[in-house]
C-alpha cells in the first residue's frame, strides 16, 4: 500500500474529473475526517485516514483490500474505474441520467442505453461526457458516457444510443471472482 | 363716445383712461407718461393704407396675395424699411423705434373705422401710449355699441404678426417672382375656411395661412420654395411673437405691481380660454374655428402659466371633439394637396350635409395638425434648451426660444405638453397621427425627470389596459419602445420594461417564435398561387382586394383574426427586445424587469425556440445572475416553458436548483421579502411536481427552506411551512427529516455547501419546526404541530387541496403593512379571575349577616320622608314630631302601646271567628241528621 505516484494521481483524476468534476476536492477534504487514496496491487482504494494508519500494520502481500475501492490501473498504465466506487460517484455526479424502469435490467446487465430507456437527464450535458445512471427512484445503478447531448437528445428517435456502457451494479454478480 | 371725429387725440386719450379704469385687464401693458412718438408721415400713411388693404380683404373674405403685392408693390421703400426693422426687432426687443413703428401699427389697425387714421393723419405728434390705446379704445370702437372683449387685444397683436408675414411672404414672392407660387397660394386661399364676419377673426387667415405653408413643407418636401419661404416664415414668427410691450415696461414696475398684473392677465386668459373652449364643445361643427381663439391665447402671451394653460385647454377640447373614427386618407390626401382636391371634390356631387361633415373634418383635422407640429417643435426646442445648445431652427413651437424662460418653467412647460399628448394618445389611439403622438411618448418614458417619464409610462399602461384599437396602437407603443430602449443601448430603467405587464393577451395568440419566420410563410404561400393565375384575372383580384379592404375599414371592428396576428406581433417583439437585453446587456437595471416578463409570458413561447431560451437563461445563471429575485423570475420562466414543451424529454435543470439553493438565505435581507410570492411560485413549479426531483434535493430544499424560514416574517414563514409540509406528502421519503434516529447519514450535514445534492441532508433533523411550536402567531402552531405528529395514513387522509396553498396563507396573514393579522385576541381570564368570578356566583346563594351598629344621630332618610308623605295617618308623624326625648331619641311607647291593643283586638276577633265556625258546622250537622232521619 502506498500512496500515488504524480503520473498515476494525474491519470486517476482526470478520470474522476469526467464524471464528477470539481467536486473531486470534496472527496478528499472531508468535514468529518480526512480521506486520502492509496494503491494497493494496481488498486485504487478511498481510505479514512485513521484505517489508513492501521492497516499499515499489514504486511502488503497479505493485504486483501481496504476502504473502497475505485478503480484499477491496467499494464498500459490507463485507469478503469470499478462499479464499487459507485456511492461517491453518485453523491457527487456533475451530471445524472435516469433510466426508465423498463430498461433498467437491461443496463444492468451490460448494454447501452437507449433514448428509450432515458427517463430523465440533466440540462446541458454536453456529449462525451460521464455521467452517472439512477433508477427513477434515485438509486445509482451505474455509470456511463453520453454520447449525444441533451440538445440533440430532444430530436432523437428512441432506439438511438444515448449512454455508452461503462460500469453497472450488475457487475457485482457477473464479476464477483474478480471483483475484490 | 368718442365718434365725433372731431376729437383730438389728447381728448380722446383721457376718455380712454376713463374707459382703462373700469378694465383691469388691459393695466398689463399700460405705464403712465411713456415714450414720446415721432412718426414718419410718410411711413406711417404707407403703414396705414397697406393695413387698409388688408381690411378690405379681409371683409370681402378672401386675401389674395398677388392682389395685395400689387398695391404694396407701389411702395417698395417702405416695405424693405419695415422687414429691417422687425430683423432689429429679432435682435433687440427694446429698441424704441420698433416699438414706435409697431405701435402705430397696432393703432392703426385696431381702429378698423377711418375716423381715427384720419386723426393720425392729421396729428405729427402723438403724447400717447399706443398700446394703451389700443385697449382702451376697443370699448368704445364699436358701431353696435358693443363692449367688445379683451381678446380683441389680443387679436390685434395676432393680426400685427400676420402682418408682418405677410410682409416677408410677399418680399418672398417678389425676389422670386414664381407665378406658379401665386397660383398655388390662390388655391391655398380658395380652400381655406372662410373667417366668421366678425372683425376678430378678420386678422387670422394670413397667420393661418402661412402656417398651413409650414405644414405642407414638412409633410411634402417636394417643393424647394416652400421650404425657403418656411424658414423665413419662422424667423418672422418668432420676432413677431414677442410682444414688445412685456419686457420693454415690466421692468419698470415695482414687484408687486408685476405680480399683480400677471395674476389679472392670467385670470383673463382662463376666462378667455373658458369661453372659447366652451363655445367650441357646444356646437364643434360650426365653432370649430374658435381653436384659433386657443391658438393665439397660447401664442401671444408670454407668460408661461397661459401657455400651459391654454395648451391643455386645447388638449382638453380636442379630446371632446375627435370623432370615434378615422378621418378617412382621401380628406389627408386632400390636405396635402389641396389644388387636386378642390377640383375633385367638386366633381364628386355629395349631398349637404356630407359635404359640411367633410368640411369640419378637414378642419379639424388640420388644426389638429397645427397642433401636434406645434407640440413637437416646442419639445424639440425643450430639449435642445434644456441641453444648454441652440435648437435647430426648425420649427416654431408654442414659445419663444431666446425667451429667457427659465430651466424650471421649460420643464413644468414640457410636462404640461406631455400631459396632453398621453391624454390624446389614451383618449383616441384610433386617430390620425397617432405615430407621432406614441414616438413623442415612448421617447420620454426614459426622460431623466421622473415625474415627466412616470406620467408617460402611466399612460402607456393604461393605454395596454384598454386598447380600443385591437392592439395596433400597442403594436407601435411596443416597436417604439423597443427602439427607444435599443438607442439607450438597454441601460434603462426597469419600470419601462416593466409596462409590458399591462399588455392584455387573449388566449387566441399563437405560440411565438421571436426569431421565426412566421410571416413570411404566408406571403411564399401567395406568391406559389400568382402562378397559376392570368392577367385579367389578377387585375380583378386586386380590384376585389381593394374593395375588402375599404369595407374592412368600414366596419371598424377587428377581426379574431387580425387581433390574433397584432397580438402576436406585440408578442414577437416584447421577445425580441427581451432577449436582446439578455444578450447584449446582461448588466443593464432593466434585467429584472425583462425576467418577470419572461416569468409571465413563457407560455407563449413556441417549441422551435425553446433550446435557444434555455440555453440564454443558462448562461444568465452561470454568470449574470446575482440577486435571488432574478434566479427565482429565470427559474419561473424556465421551469413553465419546459413544463409545457419539454414533455418529449424530462431536462433535470440541475444549475437552476444549485443557483436558486445558492441564494436562498438572500430571502432574509429585508429588502428580498417581498419575493416570498415569487418563491413560492418557483419553488412549487421546481419542487411541486411529483417525483421529478431527487429526494435528497428537495430534502435539502426543505432544511434550507426551514432555517431561512425563522428569520421571515411570520405570514412568510407560515407560507413557508404550509410549503414544507405539502413537500412532506409529495415526497414521503423526506420525512426521515422528523426522525430522530439517523440509521444512515453517510456524514454530516454541510450547511454551507453550495450544491443542494452535497449538503447531505438527512444527516440532520428539522428542528426548525420545534421553535414554531411555540411561536407566538396562532396560525403556525396548528400546522406545525400537524406535521410533528405525522402518520402516514394521516398525511394521506388530508388532502392538501382542502387546505389553504403556501401563497393564499401568505396573502391571508400578510402584515406586511404594520399591525397584526390576525388581530390580536384579547388575552384568556387569569385563572384566579375565573376562580372570583365562580365564588361570586356561590355567594348569592349564601347567608349574609349584616351588623349594623346603631347611630346616636341620624337624619330622616329620604325614604322615610317619603312614607311620611305617603301615609294618611298624621298621628305617625305627630308622634315623631313631638314625642322626641331630650336625647333626641323617639319615644315608642305610643307605638307599643297601640301593638298591645291591636294584638288583643285580633285574639278577640279570631275567638269570635271560631265560635261562627263551631256554630255554622253545628248547624250544618243538624241540616245533615234532619235529611237523613227521613230517608
Amino acid at each position: 500500500m502506498r500512496p500515488l505516484t504524480e503520473e498515476e494521481s494525474k491519470v486517476f483524476f482526470e478520470k474522476l474529473i469526467k464524471f464528477i468534476g470539481k467536486n473531486v476536492t470534496l472527496l478528499i477534504q472531508r468535514k468529518d475526517e480526512p480521506y486520502c487514496f492509496r494503491i494497493q496491487k494496481n488498486k485504487v482504494y478511498y481510505v479514512s485516514e485513521e484505517l489508513m494508519k492501521r492497516s499499515q500494520n499489514i504486511p502488503r502481500d497479505s493485504l486483501a483490500s481496504l476502504g473502497t475501492c475505485f478503480g484499477r490501473f491496467t499494464k498500459t498504465g490507463k485507469f478503469k474505474l470499478n462499479i464499487t466506487c459507485l456511492d461517491y460517484l453518485a453523491q457527487y455526479a456533475k451530471y445524472k441520467v435516469w433510466v426508465k424502469p423498463t430498461s433498467e435490467m437491461s443496463w444492468m446487465y451490460g448494454n447501452n442505453l437507449l433514448k428509450a430507456g432515458l427517463g430523465r437527464i440533466t440540462e446541458d450535458t454536453p456529449a462525451n461526457q460521464g455521467v452517472v445512471l439512477f433508477t427513477m427512484n434515485d438509486v445509482p445503478i451505474g455509470f456511463g458516457v453520453t454520447a449525444k447531448s441533451t440538445f440533440e437528445c430532444r430530436k432523437l428517435d428512441p432506439t438511438a444510443l444515448v449512454v455508452y456502457h461503462y460500469g453497472d451494479v450488475g457487475e457485482y454478480l457477473r464479476d464477483e471472482d474478480t471483483l475484490f | 363716445l368718442p365718434k365725433d371725429e372731431n376729437l383730438s387725440f389728447q381728448e380722446l386719450a383721457k376718455f380712454e383712461k376713463l374707459f382703462s379704469m373700469g378694465e383691469k385687464g388691459s393695466q398689463g401693458h399700460v405705464v403712465a407718461g411713456d415714450d414720446e412718438v415721432e412718426t414718419d408721415d410718410e411711413d406711417f400713411f404707407v403703414n396705414s393704407s397697406f393695413v387698409n388693404t388688408n381690411l378690405e380683404n379681409a371683409k370681402l373674405e378672401k386675401l389674395s396675395l398677388s392682389k395685395q403685392m400689387e398695391r404694396d408693390g407701389i411702395d417698395k421703400n417702405s416695405f424693405k424699411r419695415k422687414f429691417k426693422e422687425s430683423s432689429d426687432d429679432e435682435e433687440e426687443e427694446l429698441n424704441e423705434n420698433d416699438e414706435v413703428f409697431n405701435e402705430d401699427e397696432d393703432d392703426d389697425f385696431s381702429d378698423d373705422d377711418d375716423i381715427i387714421e384720419e386723426q393720425v393723419m392729421n396729428d405729427v405728434k402723438r403724447e400717447w401710449k399706443q398700446e394703451a390705446v389700443v385697449k382702451k379704445k376697443l370699448p368704445i370702437k364699436t358701431h353696435d355699441g358693443r363692449i367688445k372683449p379683451i381678446t380683441q387685444v389680443i387679436s390685434a397683436k395676432d393680426y400685427k404678426e400676420s402682418q408682418e408675414k405677410q410682409e416677408k411672404i410677399m418680399e418672398n414672392i417678389k425676389e422670386q417672382v414664381l407665378k406658379e407660387r401665386k397660383i398655388k397660394d390662390k388655391n391655398n386661399k380658395k380652400k381655406k375656411p372662410t373667417p366668421q364676419p366678425e372683425v376678430k377673426e378678420q386678422p387670422k387667415p394670413p397667420q393661418k395661412k402661412s402656417k398651413e405653408e409650414e405644414e405642407e413643407s414638412d409633410e411634402s418636401d417636394t417643393e424647394l420654395n416652400v421650404e425657403e419661404l418656411q424658414g423665413e416664415d419662422m424667423d418672422d414668427y418668432e420676432t413677431a411673437e414677442v410682444s414688445p410691450f412685456d419686457e420693454a415696461r415690466l421692468g419698470e414696475l415695482s414687484e408687486a405691481d408685476r405680480y399683480l398684473k400677471e395674476q389679472q392677465l392670467i385670470q383673463s386668459a382662463k376666462n378667455n380660454l373658458a369661453r372659447s373652449s366652451q363655445t367650441i364643445i357646444s356646437n364643434p361643427e360650426i365653432n370649430i374655428n374658435s381653436i384659433k381663439d386657443l391658438f393665439s391665447i397660447c401664442i401671444n402671451n408670454k407668460n408661461i402659466v397661459i401657455k400651459k394653460y391654454s395648451i391643455l385647454s386645447l388638449c382638453a377640447v380636442f379630446k371632446d371633439i375627435i370623432p370615434g373614427y378615422k378621418i378617412s386618407k382621401d380628406l389627408v390626401d386632400e390636405l396635402k394637396d389641396p389644388s387636386g382636391a378642390g377640383d375633385k371634390k367638386d366633381k364628386q356631387k355629395l349631398s349637404k350635409d356630407v359635404k359640411k361633415i367633410k368640411e369640419y373634418e378637414k378642419r379639424l383635422l388640420k388644426f389638429y395638425q397645427n397642433y401636434l407640429v406645434l407640440i413637437e417643435n416646442s419639445i424639440n426646442n425643450i430639449v435642445a434648451l434644456l441641453q444648454r445648445k441652440k435648437p435647430q431652427g426648425n420649427g416654431i413651437g408654442f414659445f419663444k426660444i431666446n425667451g429667457g424662460y427659465s430651466n424650471n418653467d421649460l420643464t413644468s412647460l414640457l410636462q404640461c405638453i406631455l400631459k396632453a399628448v398621453s391624454t390624446l394618445l389614451c383618449a383616441h389611439p384610433h386617430f390620425n397621427f397617432r405615430t407621432n403622438l406614441v414616438t413623442i411618448t415612448c421617447r420620454f418614458t426614459v426622460f431623466r425627470e421622473k415625474e415627466i417619464s412616470m406620467m408617460c409610462l402611466e399612460a402607456i399602461k393604461t393605454l395596454f389596459e384598454r386598447d380600443s384599437t385591437g392592439g395596433e396602437t400597442s403594436l407601435e407603443v411596443v416597436r417604439c419602445l423597443a427602439n427607444v430602449a435599443k438607442s439607450a443601448q438597454y441601460m434603462i430603467d426597469p419600470k419601462v420594461i416593466r409596462v409590458f405587464l399591462a399588455i392584455r393577451l387573449s388566449d387566441v395568440v399563437d405560440k411565438v417564435n421571436p426569431f421565426g419566420l412566421a410571416t413570411d410563410q404566408k406571403t411564399i404561400q401567395d406568391k406559389k398561387m400568382g402562378k397559376h393565375i392570368t392577367r385579367t384575372e389578377k387585375k380583378k383580384r386586386k380590384e376585389e382586394k381593394k374593395i375588402e379592404k375599404e369595407m374592412k375599414e368600414a366596419e371598424a371592428e377587428y377581426t379574431i383574426k387580425e387581433v390574433k396576428f397584432l397580438q402576436t406581433e406585440i408578442l414577437k417583439s416584447i421577445f425580441v427586445l427581451y432577449f436582446r437585453i439578455i444578450k447584449k446587456a446582461p448588466q443593464s437595471p432593466a434585467l429584472n424587469s425583462v425576467l418577470e416578463g419572461l416569468a409571465k409570458f413563457s407560455h407563449l413561447i413556441s417549441v422551435d425556440f425553446l433550446g435557444d431560451l434555455l440555453r440564454v437563461l443558462g448562461e444568465l445563471i452561470e454568470n449574470g445572475i446575482t440577486s435571488i429575485a432574478n434566479a427565482l423570475n429565470t427559474n419561473i420562466t424556465a421551469f413553465k416553458t419546459i413544463k409545457l414543451h419539454g414533455n418529449s424529454l424530462n431536462v433535470d435543470l440541475k444549475d437552476y436548483y444549485v443557483k436558486v439553493y445558492g441564494l436562498l438565505t438572500e430571502m432574509i435581507l429585508p429588502d428580498q421579502q417581498s419575493n416570498i410570492p415569487i418563491a413560492l411560485e418557483a419553488f412549487y413549479l421546481m419542487l411541486g411536481d411529483k417525483k421529478q426531483t431527487a429526494v435528497g434535493r428537495v430534502a435539502a430544499y426543505i432544511k434550507r427552506l426551514a432555517t431561512v424560514s425563522l428569520a421571515l416574517p411570520p405570514h412568510a414563514s407560515l407560507a413557508i411551512v404550509s410549503f414544507i409540509k405539502q413537500l412532506f406528502v409529495i415526497y414521503p421519503q423526506t420525512q426521515r427529516l422528523l426522525e430522530m434516529d439517523q440509521t444512515f447519514s453517510g456524514g454530516d450535514y454541510v450547511y454551507e455547501a453550495p450544491d443542494p445534492d452535497h449538503c447531505n441532508p438527512f444527516a440532520t433533523t428539522l428542528w426548525e419546526l420545534t421553535l414554531f411550536t411555540r411561536h407566538w402567531h396562532p396560525k403556525i402552531e396548528p400546522i406545525v404541530k400537524r406535521i410533528l405528529s405525522y402518520s402516514e395514513e394521516q398525511m394521506a387522509k388530508q388532502s392538501i387541496s382542502r387546505e389553504k396553498s403556501p401563497i393564499e396563507l401568505y396573502l391571508a396573514f400578510d402584515n406586511s403593512k404594520g399591525g397584526f393579522n390576525p388581530q390580536i385576541e384579547p388575552p384568556k381570564e387569569h385563572y384566579l379571575e375565573t376562580k372570583a368570578k365562580k365564588l361570586k356566583k356561590s355567594y348569592k346563594n349564601r347567608e349574609i349577616y349584616v351588623f349594623i351598629t346603631p347611630q346616636k344621630q341620624y337624619n330622616k332618610s329620604s325614604f322615610l320622608k317619603q312614607c311620611q308623605q305617603q301615609s294618611s295617618d298624621k298621628s305617625i308623624q305627630k308622634v315623631l314630631n313631638t314625642d322626641v326625648n331630650q336625647d333626641g331619641i323617639p319615644n315608642f311607647e305610643y307605638f307599643t302601646k297601640n301593638y298591645l291593643e291591636y294584638n288583643q283586638q285580633i285574639k278577640l276577633y279570631k275567638k269570635a271567628e271560631d265560635l261562627k265556625n263551631l256554630k255554622e258546622k253545628l248547624s250544618k250537622l243538624k241540616i245533615q241528621s234532619q235529611t237523613k232521619q227521613p230517608q
